[in-house]
């Protein structure tokens, strides 16, 4: 009996939280929430050579676009795509198909874990502004006006398959160097040092290192925590983006593209106030896999 | 309206010898003739061939100094700059896509590290540091730069200032700008239209279909009034209008489609008519009669061009194996067919002229009345 309460249970939160990988072969080289220069990135990039992509769960076909054919009002990167509406007001985009490996005929697609036959939405490719043969997945909450990270790690939405999160390193995210903004004058922040009294942006250069790839690749890591004499002062979680006033912020917070990023890796960790005497500065970065990273200054603070 | 020799109907009437026993007959009837076929009191349209300008002959890049007026064209993987007069003044290979104006052009990779701006001569007039897709606005004086993963776009001057940005939570599926306005239709069922500054002037989100979506949306030329075609089950047509200071839902049609794709959808130049795309159709709606003209293609819609001045529409469809070019009156009625050697065409009306490419041919066309 308790075999049974324990497998309904499993199944229905199955059902709640986690939809199929849309490839077999899982290679992720870049995750939501990642500078484009100008913007957020708006999913995960998922790499493994050219291969059949099926929906993340059963969904109908409401929007495609065959790269090169056909009207488009206004240029596209996505290349050839297709996005599918499913149950709980839920989309997914599937980005840089094959040209002419999507079927656009068929209206209704299933899942691999549907109890129908599942059926491939085209082959992983190179089409719009891909960088290699990719899929570029995008999940949309409709509810609440989301991109949802697929690979988050709290309440996962994809099916937790082992050795897929690892596609980030096996070490902690690499935090490099710290620096402090003030008056148009950068510093940087190095363990024993001095510094004068005042307010400062800290940035400081963050990234995880992918281990899946041949190539060197660099990946957003997944949280970001900035503490000041062990307080809490700034974290940031690439859990999902929400839209507010025609711009994307991180989910429940107020940070938006221009407020976090200085430069691709260069992350904009908010402001802080350096009082006289001893400061203790500690940052600390989770990778999509779990693993942490953590860099802690003592710096002097002086009057002047 | 015919190419080359015009014989048009009425001159062919009044060469008729004369029946001395029909003229009353013929006076009783007048009358009526010319109210049933008004048409025939108005000069005729015909064209006639100004220049051709074969680009097999040349090789790419191309440049050559040719002074005066220029038209753009883009045809298949290859764009440039004609005379007037039919002298080619640059030739170049798309890298990956091509934003083009009277003005300038910039051709850009598909992964842009920066993009260029260039002159029709050819010559670098400055460079953005922006990797997104490029559109000219129509004065030449603002750019549009797409997000290549189509979340959003900014607009910066043609120095490169920045003038204002927007990203959503959800795909853009149609764009459109006029006089004022920028339209963005949403793959989530939303339609924003934001002023020149990027302000938000008015929201929808489409209510009566099973799904809300956005699958294309069109404004007029003075920024008055835009229309959209959006949702599945039903797929609709709706008009909007600028009443007082607001925006407001004007009216709506049900469609008999059921895309799932962009849809050609477009206000002709003077305002008094929509053009949309149906299955195997193209629609116009005369927005003075509320009256619906369907004309019925062989195949897909591929490119629309119209000349209100003319009352003439270019269309270029597929026709089983073939590309079909045909011009339209717009009351609905064929003019002219001519069947296309090649799926890569290009068509502008410019003023009385009609500039077609295909084939690796330009051929430039004068309307005239007579």
């Amino acid at each position: 009996m308790v075999k049974r309460i324990v497998l309904i249970i499993l199944i229905v939160s199955i059902k709640l939280y986690a939809f199929d990988w849309p490839v077999e072969n899982r290679v992720l080289t870049a995750t939501l929430g990642e500078s484009r220069g100008d913007h957020f990135y708006p999913g995960i990039e998922l790499g493994g050579g050219e291969q059949e992509i099926f929906p993340i769960a059963d969904g109908e076909l409401v929007y495609f676009y065959e790269e090169g054919e056909g009207y488009s009002s206004f240029p596209r990167g996505n290349g050839s795509f297709l996005a599918l509406q499913h149950e709980g007001r839920i989309q997914s985009v599937y980005s840089h198909l094959k040209k002419g490996s999507m079927h656009p005929e068929n209206l209704l697609f299933h899942a691999r874990s549907s109890t129908d036959l599942p059926e491939p939405l085209g082959l992983t490719g190179d089409t719009g502004a891909a960088i290699g043969i990719q899929l570029l997945l995008i999940i949309v909450d409709l509810a609440d006006l989301k991109f949802l990270n697929p690979v988050k790690k709290d309440k996962p939405l994809l099916k937790p398959v082992l050795g897929v999160a690892s596609g980030t390193s096996r070490q902690g995210p690499v935090i490099g160097k710290l620096h402090l903004k003030r008056g148009g004058i950068i510093e940087e922040l190095t363990d024993g040092m001095t510094i004068s009294s005042g307010k400062g942006d800290l940035v400081a250069e963050i990234y995880d290192e992918s281990s899946f790839v041949s190539f060197y690749r660099r990946l957003a890591p997944y949280r970001i925590y900035l503490l000041k004499n062990g307080q809490s002062v700034f974290t940031i979680v690439f859990d999902a983006l929400e839209e507010r006033s025609d711009h994307l912020f991180l989910s429940g917070s107020k940070t938006g593209f221009d407020e976090l990023f200085q430069d691709r890796w260069l992350f904009r960790l908010g402001t802080i106030t350096l009082v006289e005497g001893k400061s203790q500065i500690q940052i600390k970065a989770e990778s999509f896999s779990g693993r942490e990273s953590s860099v802690i200054l003592n710096i002097e603070v002086s009057s002047e | 309206m015919s190419l080359g020799h015009n014989r048009s109907i009425r001159s062919i009437l009044l060469k008729k010898k004369k029946i001395r026993g029909a003229l009353p007959i013929a006076f009783f009837f007048a009358p009526l003739y010319f109210i049933f076929f008004p048409s025939f009191l108005t000069k005729e349209p015909i064209l006639k061939p100004a220049w051709h300008c074969n680009l097999h002959e040349y090789t790419t890049p191309y440049f050559a100094e040719v002074e005066g007026e220029h038209y753009y064209f883009g045809l298949g993987d290859r764009f440039g700059y004609v005379s007037t007069e039919g002298k080619l003044k640059l030739l170049e290979d798309v890298l990956y896509r091509v934003a083009l104006n009277d003005r300038g052009f910039i051709n850009f990779s598909r992964i842009p590290g920066s993009l260029i701006l260039q002159s029709p001569g050819g010559e670098l007039i400055r460079s953005y540091r922006h990797t997104g897709y490029p559109v000219f606005d129509k004065s030449g004086n603002r750019v549009f730069i797409f997000y290549t993963d189509s979340t959003g776009f900014k607009e910066i001057t043609i120095d490169d200032e920045e003038l204002w940005k927007v990203q959503f939570a959800s795909l853009i599926t149609s764009f459109n700008f006029s006089e004022g306005i920028r339209l963005v239709g949403l793959l989530d069922g939303r339609l924003k239209v934001f002023s020149e500054e990027g302000m938000n002037l008015y929201e929808t989100s489409v209510e009566g279909s099973r799904i809300p979506i956005i699958l294309g949306c069109a404004g007029n030329r003075s920024g008055t009034k835009f229309a959209a075609v959006a949702g599945l089950d039903p797929q609709m047509l709706i008009l909007y209008q600028l009443k007082g200071p607001q925006f407001v839902e004007e009216r709506s049609y049900n469609l008999s489609s059921d895309f799932r794709r962009e849809v050609y959808i477009r206000f002709s130049e003077n305002e008094r008519y929509l053009f949309f795309e149906q299955p195997q159709s193209l629609v116009i709606l005369d927005l003075k009669s509320q009256k619906f003209i369907p004309i019925t293609l062989p195949g897909k819609l591929l490119t629309v061009d119209e000349s209100s001045n003319w009352a003439v529409v270019t269309v270029v469809c597929e026709a089983n194996d073939d590309t079909l070019l045909r011009q339209y009156s717009i009351n609905g009625s064929l003019l002219h067919e001519e069947i296309l050697p090649c799926g890569d065409t290009f068509v502008r009306h410019i003023g009385g002229r009609l500039l077609l490419g295909s084939c690796g041919q330009l051929i430039c066309v004068d309307m005239r009345e007579e």
